[in-house]
């Protein structure tokens, strides 16, 4: 090695990936004083700016920071700033999809090689693109008064019933015998019925699988994008008047326990049936039929849709109780005691609080700004009989916990407890299932 | 209470070589704070040399980080980011600094910390360098990191950073020199 090329190597010396190599340049440094001497100054620049000791962050640097985080998504929740869809945008918006949904064609298997699928989704976004309102009454196989998400073959056919109003800022309503979400323009509430409310942004996830009903325009394009990502397998039929869509998904997520499986649409093997009128390309139906393995059961219908009939202003209302019960953001929840650190500990805490009428330390798990007389009555003075180890289903991000417990008014009950800490204080919180 | 089932979550942000990804769930997000904290913040801490700015920098950077995840999710490596994301948020701090101290005759000094002279006369040295061997010659010695770390935080290859480093240490011996033979 010349002593230019060990001038010009000197520096990978000082990498931190580069001390173990360099063997020539090591050997000259040993054999050439002239080389030793200069790569000593270089040592010698180096540590003169180098900083006398190095500095840890803050003690409570990690907390603030997740606060900080926590206060950034709850502004930008709010505060979104909206894109106005003007009738004109709008238009650009579908013409995008369908040259979207045209480039995939040649993923889509049977559905890519139908002639009439390109002409029935232009059809049905510019008959839609015309479409003022829609109001869409269905059935659901699900308990009376929960969520938008839970189905069960077990279960009779409550009703649900959605409204939207298009234009520059789209509002939608929808409901079921226990529940009511409207998104005005601006938020969404949730009303537990009677007392309970949960506010949420524009796009706050209160209604679930349903969301894209209320853009049925949005429909064909969602299937060809979930039949080109391999989700589902789709075929079009055309039957005199009508235009049959059918898609069949498997059961999304990881059960390790079959809890989560067939509780929710997405979470089983089911087929959905849309229909489209064929002179005017709009929606005018859809089935969702769950396979369960032994038999095949209709677990969502649509009975009816009306086009642009008139809707109140008040139905993008919702009148509140005066004794209202808001949600508490698990980082804001109160800690009256020793948190739970796990999730058996967070349905002990729940369980045992509801057994001793203990609200405050319901309170602990349970985000709410007070307890509903509805749980008080229900759950207050039950008696706890086993709580088992938790475990995780399906989708839910969290954990199930099995429980036994005898309510107050001799009831057996036997169930599985759903709780989770996927939120920004990692606060375990009951999320349902009692 | 909502009882409802939501999408799960992704798996944590480390991966099978050691680097971590851009965070793209809280959780994630959290180890990452974890992991980085320390040497992100020392790093900002050199150049401000003022702990509650340095902090408020770092803080920002993660925070717009986890922000900005959706535009970054295909990133591998974010360490070599979220150093470029630090220095440029610490040059902006001290551009700042000094349109203050412009407007304002007798502005109130920060609280000194305890090596806030030494970090100033490095400074000093530093700032008499080229603006890219400076970059590089504060990555290496005040972030620890490698020049193949350096050189993807630079968007540069390799070749070049081990050049910039190497100018600015020849340079700044000459600087040194200088001064001692005053």
């Amino acid at each position: 090695m010349t002593c230019r090329s060990a001038r010009r190597q000197m520096a990978e010396l000082l990498d931190s990936e580069g001390l173990s190599r360099q063997p020539d340049l090591r050997e000259h440094l040993a054999d050439c004083g002239y080389c030793a001497a200069e790569f000593e100054e270089t040592l010698n620049a180096v540590a003169r700016i180098e900083p006398a000791y190095h500095v840890c962050a803050s003690p409570d640097f990690k907390r603030r920071t997740m606060r900080k985080l926590a206060d950034e998504l709850n502004a930008a929740q709010t505060a979104r700033p909206r894109i106005r869809v003007t009738p004109f945008l709008r238009l650009v918006l579908l013409a995008a999809a369908v040259l979207a949904v045209v480039s995939v064609l040649p993923y889509l298997g049977d559905l890519g090689t139908n002639r009439g699928v390109v002409a029935l989704l232009a059809q049905s976004m510019q008959a839609m693109n015309e479409v003022r309102s829609v109001h869409i009454q269905a059935r659901m196989r699900t308990p009376r008064g929960d969520n938008f998400e839970t189905i069960g073959t077990e279960f009779e056919f409550q009703p649900v019933e959605m409204w939207k109003e298009f234009g520059a800022t789209p509002r939608w309503r929808v409901e079921n015998p226990g529940r009511v979400v409207v998104m005005d323009g601006t938020q969404s509430i949730l009303l537990m019925k009677p007392d309970q409310v949960v506010r949420g942004g524009r796009d706050s996830g209160f209604v679930e699988w349903l969301r894209p009903l209320l853009d049925p325009e949005r429909v064909l394009e969602a299937e060809f994008q979930a039949a080109k990502k391999g989700e589902s397998r789709a075929v079009i039929r055309h039957e005199g008047p009508r235009v049959t869509l059918i898609a069949s998904r498997k059961a999304e997520g990881e059960f390790f326990n079959d809890w989560g499986k067939n509780r929710s649409v997405s979470q089983s093997d089911h087929t959905r049936f849309y229909q489209f009128d064929a002179a005017t390309s709009r929606l005018t139906g859809l089935q969702v039929i769950l396979h369960d393995g032994k038999r095949d059961v209709v677990v969502f219908e649509i009975t009816g849709i009306l086009y642009n009939e008139p809707i109140a202003p008040e139905l993008f209302t919702v009148a509140l109780p005066a004794n209202v019960i808001g949600d508490v953001p698990p980082e804001r929840m109160p800690a009256n005691g020793p948190l739970p650190v796990t999730a058996r500990d967070a349905a002990v805490t729940f369980l045992e609080g509801l057994a001793q009428r203990d609200w405050e330390r319901v309170l602990t798990v349970y985000p709410a700004t007070a307890v509903p007389e509805s749980l008080k009555s229900d759950g207050g003075g039950l008696k706890v009989i086993s709580i088992g180890e938790p475990f995780q289903s399906g989708l839910y991000p969290g954990r199930f916990v099995p429980y036994e417990v005898v309510l107050a008014d001799g009831t057996h009950k036997q169930w599985n407890l759903a709780v989770r800490n996927d939120n920004l204080a990692h606060r375990w919180i009951q999320d349902g299932g009692f | 209470m909502l009882g409802t089932l939501a999408v799960a979550q992704r798996q944590p942000a480390k991966v099978a070589d050691g680097a971590m990804q851009w965070p793209q769930t809280v959780a994630q997000f959290e180890e990452l704070v974890e992991t980085l904290q320390d040497e992100l913040v020392h790093f900002a801490f050199c150049r401000l040399r003022n702990l509650p700015d340095a902090e408020d920098a770092v803080q920002d950077v993660l925070v717009h980080a986890y922000l900005d995840r959706a535009r970054h999710c295909a990133i591998t490596r974010v360490r070599p980011y979220l150093y470029r994301m630090v220095a440029n948020r610490a040059t902006d701090i001290l551009r700042q600094r000094q349109r203050a101290e412009r407007r304002l005759p007798y502005p109130p000094a920060p609280e000194p910390e305890p090596q806030a002279d030494r970090l100033c006369e490095i400074e000093r040295l530093l700032s008499q360098l080229p603006q890219r061997q400076a970059d590089a010659v504060r990555l290496r010695v005040f972030g620890g990191l490698a020049f193949k770390t350096i050189a993807e935080a630079a968007g540069v290859s390799l070749p070049t950073i081990k050049s910039r480093f190497r100018y600015g240490v020849e340079r700044l011996r000459g600087i040194l020199c200088k001064e001692a033979g005053r």
